[in-house]
């Protein structure tokens, strides 16, 4: 809340706007990018083809063994579903903007965002969307009901849409935390590399990695809680305390954000004054 | 053009790529942090499916780290991004028609082009190489009675890749929005190839299919070169089968070179 009209509003009323003015957004980016038809049935192959290697590697793994640190066959294919899924909102909503963050510094529109009467933050990593992760979200649910249909698994759904959002939450928490560093670097090309190369690294349950991985992944940068952990929650391998910790990553993860991005704005000194 | 003059004309192409690459010097630290990344991530796989035991599909235990590191410098070795995107952009816009004007040999230009920006790469992978085998995990990594068979196999790799790229930069004269053939290339060629995983884990069924396409060339056949788990004769057999491949690929690359051109005079103007 960096400008006057949305110090003005309730939370829940700056909410309800921002949703409503981001409903245009994304339809706005929807029309421009599916005026490029061919681009956008080339990347459904690229999506195929990525989610074809990603499979293909556990299908590998699974042909001399039944299980992998605690993950039978199913259960690591709804793990892969969920990853996917969350990987696909990440592609649409946070990616695009991440990338585009460091020109907005350095070419001095971030000053009429911070104009605008709007949550400057939602501006500068909600306002563009790619269509084309909606590929890599319609691919992990498919994945999904697959093998539900398939496969005897037991899943809470309810813990699943609710950890699975605190998993989304805490990725687009930690990729603006690492973006937002760009305020003191200006370039953000690399600290989105930075970012996605740790990010890939939840790409396997946390409990595959070594201990002092693990650790890593559970405190310092934590991968763990982007898919590993809600996933172990909806099917019931965790329980207990382990309900609580997702919370609290993804509170301090929001706090964490908010308290950098403050600091980044009060240092950033506008490129066109 | 004398082989002199041809030498000294795309080995500057080649050091003026080379030098607009390492303007982005960045781009390398990325590159070893991505690998550092990648070898942590397939390790625990790997640990995962070995559990206790020396061998799995055929590649015993302690060649595994070696496996995981090859596999990288295989990959990002031969890999081309940037270039056929650029490429296909010239075609699309019209600035191609340069190469139409100027006395310039296409290939030739795109082989430069592409070698330059990789010599950093390469230098790179070579020192991880270095790095890597002075710790006990890593000390089967490329010994030296490996090397040679390993460069020749790799070198062959690479003159397949790139005319495999280079094939989809000519299918830019006719399809637009060519470069998603270059990316789906590299996402899949570790796992087609047997780089990510070996070729022998896959499902007996697709690797009989693969058998029929260049993958396994471009991943098993080095890699199996560089840890020395290729049977007597093997190595000239699928060398011989990789410059079969090249050859045809120059022959379909030369055929759709010159209808591209025709199609693409069409466009005039």
């Amino acid at each position: 809340m960096d400008n006057a009209a949305a110090i003005r509003e309730t939370p829940l009323q700056s909410i309800v706007r921002c949703v409503a003015l981001w409903g245009a957004l994304v339809r706005n980016s929807f029309v421009r990018q599916l005026e490029f038809r061919a681009d956008f049935a080339g990347r459904i192959v690229v999506e195929f083809v990525w989610l074809a290697s990603q499979l293909l590697t556990f299908v590998a793994a699974y042909r001399f063994t039944d299980n992998l640190a605690g993950w039978n066959r199913a259960e690591m294919g709804f793990f892969l579903g969920s990853l996917i899924t969350i990987d696909g909102l990440y592609t649409i909503f946070l990616y695009p903007n991440q990338n585009k963050f460091g020109s907005l510094l350095r070419n001095g529109q971030l000053d009429f965002y911070l104009l605008y009467p709007l949550p400057t933050v939602f501006l500068a990593f909600f306002r563009f969307v790619n269509v084309h992760g909606v590929i890599n979200v319609a691919l992990g649910v498919a994945l999904l009901v697959w093998q539900l249909s398939t496969a005897t698994l037991s899943v809470n759904w309810i813990l699943w849409g609710i950890y699975m959002l605190l998993g989304t939450l805490t990725v687009a928490c930690v990729g603006i935390f690492v973006t937002t560093l760009g305020f003191w670097t200006t370039q953000t090309t690399n600290l989105v590399w930075f970012f996605f190369e740790l990010y890939r690294l939840g790409f396997r349950p946390e409990n595959f990695y070594r201990p002092w991985m693990r650790r890593f992944l559970l405190s310092v940068f934590p991968a763990a809680f982007f898919f590993s952990i809600p996933a172990q929650i909806s099917l019931g391998k965790l329980g207990g305390a382990w309900l609580l910790y997702p919370w609290l990553v993804a509170g301090a993860c929001v706090a964490l954000v908010a308290i950098l991005w403050k600091r980044g704005i009060q240092r950033y000194e506008g490129a066109l004054s | 053009m004398s082989l002199r003059a041809y030498l000294r004309a795309y080995g500057q192409v080649l050091r003026n790529a080379l030098a607009t690459d390492m303007e982005y010097r960045t781009s390398y630290m990325i590159l070893v942090f991505s690998s550092a990344v990648t070898i942590i991530m397939e390790l625990a796989l790997f640990r995962q499916v070995y559990d206790g035991r020396s061998e799995v599909g055929g590649l015993a235990v302690e060649l595994v780290p070696s496996f995981v590191v090859l596999g990288i410098l295989i990959r990002s070795g031969s890999a081309l991004w940037g270039l056929v995107y650029e490429a296909i952009d010239q075609i699309r816009d019209g600035s191609f028609r340069r190469f139409l004007l100027q006395p310039i040999h296409y290939p030739s230009y795109f082989w430069a082009q592409a070698i330059g920006p990789k010599l950093p790469t390469w230098t790179l992978g070579l020192i991880l190489v270095l790095v890597l085998k002075q710790f006990p995990d890593f000390r089967n990594l490329l010994p030296l009675g490996h090397l040679a068979p390993f460069l020749g196999a790799l070198a062959l790799t690479f003159f397949l890749m790139w005319q495999l790229y280079l094939m989809i930069v000519y299918l830019g004269f006719w399809i637009e929005e060519a470069q998603f053939l270059s990316t789906a290339i590299n996402v899949g060629v570790g796992v087609f190839s047997g780089s990510l995983v070996p070729l022998a884990w896959l499902p007996p069924g697709l690797v009989t299919f693969l058998k029929f396409t260049p993958f396994p060339l471009v991943g098993d056949f080095p890699m199996r070169a560089a840890l020395g788990t290729l049977a007597a004769g093997e190595w000239k057999q699928l060398a011989i089968q990789s410059i079969a491949w090249i050859a045809a690929m120059c022959v379909i690359n030369g055929v759709l070179k010159a209808r591209g051109l025709k199609t693409y005079e069409a466009f005039g103007g």
